[in-house]
């Protein structure tokens, strides 16, 4: 367990993806099974532990000898987990901690909250302040650390030196500790076989496009097919032996929450396509996903359909190296052939060349759609991005002038780190300085010109710390693009803005410049 | 050592730095005085241009290095624990374990007994003496780790993960930030203690105290100025810089370093991700919590004045163990003109 302890904590620091690969890999090549695919399980997310207790180290500080001290050291850390880990007295002697997998199979086994914390406590007194951190971590339930899925999977990829598109293939037919992948990278067994149950396949993805980049290139409907985006959530519907699963973008199983789709005729196939709310606005269908299990007054209330464009598999046959003209010629017969479905097919749009598609695009916000997508036709079916197959071309975007209100650092494992700033709309015409209201968080990178001085600028002007976040006094503003204004009856302001970028900084904008918030409800899309 | 004297009355803080009125000198002053007394050589507690100073010689040699003809007009070398009198006030200087030179100021008058530590630590440093604990009626100690989070890891340890990242990333250069005095030397010393033998890469600036180090019989082993280095010889190889410079010029040099920072604030990872560092070491020139606490038992002081740092949460601690604490700042504030 110190041994993945000590990967946490140098990948919690890890200032790129290619060092997180190279510390998961190195770890994988010294350590043995079970342990290194429990750590997998960890990292990756697919490890679910019976019990988890949120209160761990909240509990810890409160049974601190000295109330004040823990509480000093908490406004000084920030973190309530690693306030625990570093306030929790250090080993004087110790056996060290239980092997990951004896630790695992003891959590797995864990029925009551209380069972856990026995547990966890007697493991503290055997890992230094990092390894606490993430047993803490662990038992609330929480990831160890930030990796991204497809990191762990690169590293396993690059310690075993095969393709990542072998491991992305079998990746979501397999269980950790994952013993049968790793003896089959090992060279001790046969590849697993994970074909028969409807099983998640990862979806292709697309290249946002932006403005220019896209009227720079010129498309051609003989290449390339033109599609709308539709404005729901990407699904995978697996059919296979009268069984119907619905998976998400991450492969997570969505099937109790949409019963009508799970007892559709789909015969034997594996779909890809977009569910949208029937009637609603576009936010709608999410209120179907919310929750584990869909009630039957939900489903009524929120109407779904899938917006089908593309076909995977079919009677078993693996039809994801076929081109995409073959596989729209299959899909179009399916659509035709299959029995009662919540579900019509994509249709293509008709273009001759980019101006055409130029002009669509200005239709679809009208529409009600996020954009085009541009699929080249002679290409397979791919789980890699890969230059120059699939592109999304958003319709463009609204622009705004909002106030920051609050700022706060954001996770620095990517390359350099970031600042997400609360954004503030003015309440009504005149109606004074602190009548700005939030209306949705907008992120700015480190490597945006005038970063530099908006992080002097915060260091003069925050006004108050609420642990990680600062309010910050008036002054700074931004030229906000954004996708669209969505309804949203929990905030204060009653909208949230839907993916706002930057445009421009700005300096000393007047108050009066600001967005108000009536004229930002009138865009609500739906 | 009870008496009717109070301490205060005798020494406390000044505009010009801790003044110990009897003797009439001043403790690491932060402006121009005639007489002051200096623990150590690091910039916030030895300045330049004082009249006279007593020291330690290393700590005299280190202030030459840093200033030259400026560093002070006259200097009076200090032998470790033997005793000096100034104007009837003794003064002896005892090793504090913070860094090369560095002592603690032991003063004596009507039979009281006040001891500056100046900086310190507690545990062993190839580079410079252990702390000796002297019993006292008064302790003035530092508090910049004063909350119980702080808990410096072992050095072995620190320098075995250290190492460890060098094995593991062969093709990266291991860029060090730490202060060019003290943490620098320490941490080669504890790199050839580990049986490091190949160059270290040293910023500019800290060739000539690393030279210094040498003349008082420290080897730091092969040590070379990184102005001088190919880039094929820094891929792979260990450069250590002042914190400021590491993320400058210096990290475009190297292509994709490995940013390693050795201090003790290095602790709470939530600050080294903040600062950009990927290998934060636990490696400090101060006392931890526990270190602190187990000092102030050592000396027996019934009181103790806290500075540098986090005074709120370790003066609760110091009424908690039963001792009367109180903030530097506050102290001799009540009824006299300072
Ligand atoms: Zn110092």
């Amino acid at each position: 367990m110190q041994r993945f302890a000590d990967l946490a904590d140098r990948l919690h620091c890890a200032p790129h993806s290619r060092a997180q690969i190279a510390l998961i890999s190195d770890y994988l090549a010294a350590t043995t099974d079970p342990h290194r695919g429990w750590a997998i399980g960890l990292l990756a997310g697919t490890l679910v532990l019976p019990v988890t207790s949120r209160t761990v180290a909240s509990d810890i500080l409160d049974g601190y000898e000295d109330a004040r001290l823990a509480e000093w050291s908490k406004d000084y850390v920030g973190d309530v987990f690693e306030t625990a880990a570093l306030l929790w007295p250090e080993p004087s002697v110790s056996k060290g901690p239980p092997p990951l997998d004896d630790a695992v199979c003891a959590m797995l086994d864990v029925r009551t909250a209380a069972d856990l914390g026995a547990l966890v406590a007697g493991w503290m007194g055997h890992l230094d302040a990092p390894g606490r951190w993430l047993l803490l971590r662990i038992a609330a339930g929480l990831a160890p650390v930030t990796v991204s899925v497809s990191v762990v999977k690169v590293a396993i990829a690059e310690f075993a030196r095969v393709g990542v598109d072998d491991i992305e293939e079998i990746w979501h037919g397999l269980n950790p500790p994952y013993l049968d992948l790793f003896a089959w990278l090992d060279g001790h067994g046969s590849r697993p076989e994970v074909q028969s149950e409807s099983m998640f396949r990862p979806f292709m993805p697309a290249a946002t496009l932006t403005g220019e980049s896209a009227e720079r290139r010129r498309f051609d409907n003989a290449e390339f097919a033109a599609e709308w985006q539709w404005d729901g959530v990407r699904v995978q519907i697996s059919s296979t032996g009268g069984v119907t699963r619905v998976f998400s973008r991450r492969g997570d199983d969505l099937s109790t929450a949409l019963p009508e789709l799970c007892g559709g005729a789909w015969g034997d196939a594996v779909l890809d396509g977009e569910l949208v709310s029937i009637n609603g606005p576009p936010g709608e269908v999410n209120r179907r996903l919310g929750r584990k299990k869909s009630s039957a007054r939900l489903c009524r209330e929120v109407p779904v359909e899938v917006r089908v464009f593309d076909i995977l598999f079919r009677d078993g046959r693996d039809l994801r190296r076929l081109a995409l003209s073959d596989r729209r010629e299959l899909l179009e017969d399916f659509m035709r052939d299959c029995g009662d479905v919540p579900a019509t097919l994509s249709p293509l749009l008709d273009y001759d060349h980019s101006d055409d598609l130029q002009r669509l695009r200005g239709e679809a916000r009208r529409a009600g759609v996020r954009g085009l997508l541009l699929k080249r036709r002679a290409g397979p079916y791919l789980h890699s991005a890969s230059a120059g197959e699939w592109y999304a071309w958003p319709r463009a975007p609204l622009c705004t002038r909002l106030a920051a209100l609050y700022v706060q650092r954001g996770d620095s494992t990517a390359v350099g780190s970031s600042l997400t700033f609360t954004l503030g709309a003015a309440r009504a015409p005149g109606a004074g300085d602190g009548a700005l209201v939030p209306v949705g968080k907008m992120d700015i990178a480190s490597d945006e010109s005038g970063f530099d001085k908006i992080e002097e600028w915060i260091g003069e002007n925050t006004q108050e710390r609420f642990g990680p976040v600062r309010s910050l006094a008036p002054g700074l503003a931004f030229l906000v693009e954004f996708d669209a204004v969505i309804a949203s009856a929990r905030r204060k302001s009653g909208i949230v803005l839907r993916a706002p970028r930057l445009r421009q900084i700005l300096w000393g904008e007047s108050p009066d410049n600001i967005a108000r918030l009536d004229q930002l409800t009138t865009l609500i899309d739906g | 050592m009870a008496s009717l004297l109070r301490p205060d009355t005798w020494l406390y803080p000044t505009g010009r730095g801790l003044y110990c009125a009897p003797g009439d000198f001043y403790i690491d002053p932060g402006r121009r005085v005639d007489r002051a007394v200096v623990t150590h050589g690091h910039g916030d507690h030895a300045r330049p241009r004082n009249v006279s100073v007593l020291a330690t010689a290393e700590t005299i040699e280190i202030m030459k290095v840093r200033y030259g003809a400026r560093a002070a007009q006259r200097f009076q070398t200090a032998v470790p624990g033997e005793a000096v009198s100034i104007n009837g006030v003794t003064v002896t200087l005892v090793p504090a374990g913070h860094i090369l030179g560095s002592a603690q100021a032991v003063l004596e008058w009507q039979g009281q007994r006040i001891v500056v530590s100046g900086d310190y630590k507690r545990r062993r440093d190839p580079t410079c003496e252990l702390f000796e604990p002297v019993r006292c009626d008064v302790f003035i100690t530092e508090a910049t780790f004063g909350l119980p989070i702080f808990r410096h890891e072992p050095d072995a340890r620190e320098i075995g993960r250290f190492l460890a990242s060098c094995r593991m990333f062969p093709d990266r250069t291991h860029l060090v930030g730490a202060y060019g005095l003290g943490k620098c030397q320490r941490f080669i010393a504890l790199l050839r203690d580990a049986g490091y033998d190949a160059p270290v890469w040293l910023h500019s600036g800290m060739l000539a105290l690393c030279a210094l180090y040498g003349d008082f019989g420290i080897d730091l082993g092969d040590i070379r100025p990184v102005s001088e280095a190919r880039k094929n010889d820094l891929a792979g190889g260990v450069v250590i810089a002042p914190p400021g410079e590491a993320s400058g010029r210096l990290a475009r040099r190297v292509s994709d370093p490995v940013n390693v920072f050795a201090s003790g604030w290095m602790r709470v990872r939530a600050h080294a991700r903040r600062r950009g560092v990927e290998l934060p070491l636990v490696l400090s020139d101060h006392a931890d919590w526990p270190e602190i606490i187990e000092t102030v038992r050592d000396t027996g002081a019934e009181e103790v004045w806290v500075t540098h740092g986090r005074e709120e949460a370790l003066l609760h601690q110091m009424t908690r163990m039963g001792v009367n604490g109180r903030a530097l700042s506050s102290v001799g504030r009540d009824g006299r003109v300072s």
